[in-house]
């Protein structure tokens, strides 16, 4: 079974006057397998704010999930995992936040070769 | 529901780094597929087509359809879930010179699907064609 090399980010920003924001992870490695386990957001101050999930490569991309928070500093999360090329990255746009608002990603999985 | 998407494989691919698409497909069954390799390729473009995690095309684990001038097709009963309902395709070419690029068609009978979930812009702009 080929190895597979965990990913822990953490991504975060600050939204903008016109309450959005967009967060992207840079590309995995090429020519790889890479699992998206879970992308989980939050906003620690607003309580709806909607966050738009995505791969992308080179003006790619594959819309994944649509996540609504109800509640302030709720985390919501992916429900599927979810496989792709691993040059892709992840993408979150947020809509619907507060201006100064921070926003919290986390994204969790693997990439892995292709065992060919 | 037919979906098609063209990959292509440039000179010099290779295995340990294939050239890859992707394919957004609706919720259902995948019922048939094929792969059209043209005049050509002459068996130097090599191709699989993975769903989730696994290799789906062809099923035996490591193995690469190729061929010239010829459509590799077949029944399935492939189920596909709920979103993200990603097709990987993957490519490597045996070819110094030339580039090569092979069509993969699969046929879908959907599950749900109701006129406008998915529109023809947003298939566009996912690269999967609906016909």
């Amino acid at each position: 079974m080929a190895k597979r090399y965990p990913i822990d980010l953490k991504l975060s920003g600050t939204v903008a006057a016109a309450g959005t924001l967009t967060l992207k992870s840079d590309s995995f490695k090429p020519g790889g397998l890479l699992c998206i386990q879970r992308v989980s957001c939050r906003d620690t101050v607003d309580s709806s704010v909607t966050y738009h999930v995505s791969l992308e490569r080179s003006g790619q991309q594959l819309y994944l999930e649509t996540l609504i928070s109800t509640v302030a500093s709720q985390v919501v999360a992916m429900k599927e995992k979810v496989y792709a090329p691993s040059d892709y990255g992840v993408t979150v746009e947020v809509t619907g936040a507060t201006a100064a608002d921070i926003i919290e990603v986390g994204i969790f999985g693997y990439w892995t070769d292709f065992p060919g | 529901m037919l979906f098609q998407r063209d990959l292509l494989i440039e000179s010099g691919k290779t295995v340990a780094d294939p050239a890859t698409d992707t394919m957004v497909l609706c919720e259902g069954t995948i019922v048939r597929y094929s792969l059209l390799f043209p005049p050509g390729c002459a068996g130097l473009a090599h191709v699989q087509v993975w769903l989730g995690g696994f290799q789906l095309i062809p099923w035996s684990r490591g193995l690469w359809a190729h061929g010239d001038d010829h459509s590799i097709t077949g029944d399935t009963n492939y189920p596909v879930g709920p979103a993200p309902r990603i097709i990987m395709l993957l490519g490597y070419n045996e070819d110094d010179t030339h580039d090569h690029t092979v069509t993969v068609m699969l046929e879908v009978n959907p599950t749900r699907f109701t006129p406008g979930e998915i529109g023809l812009e947003d298939l566009l702009a996912l690269g999967g064609l609906m016909i």
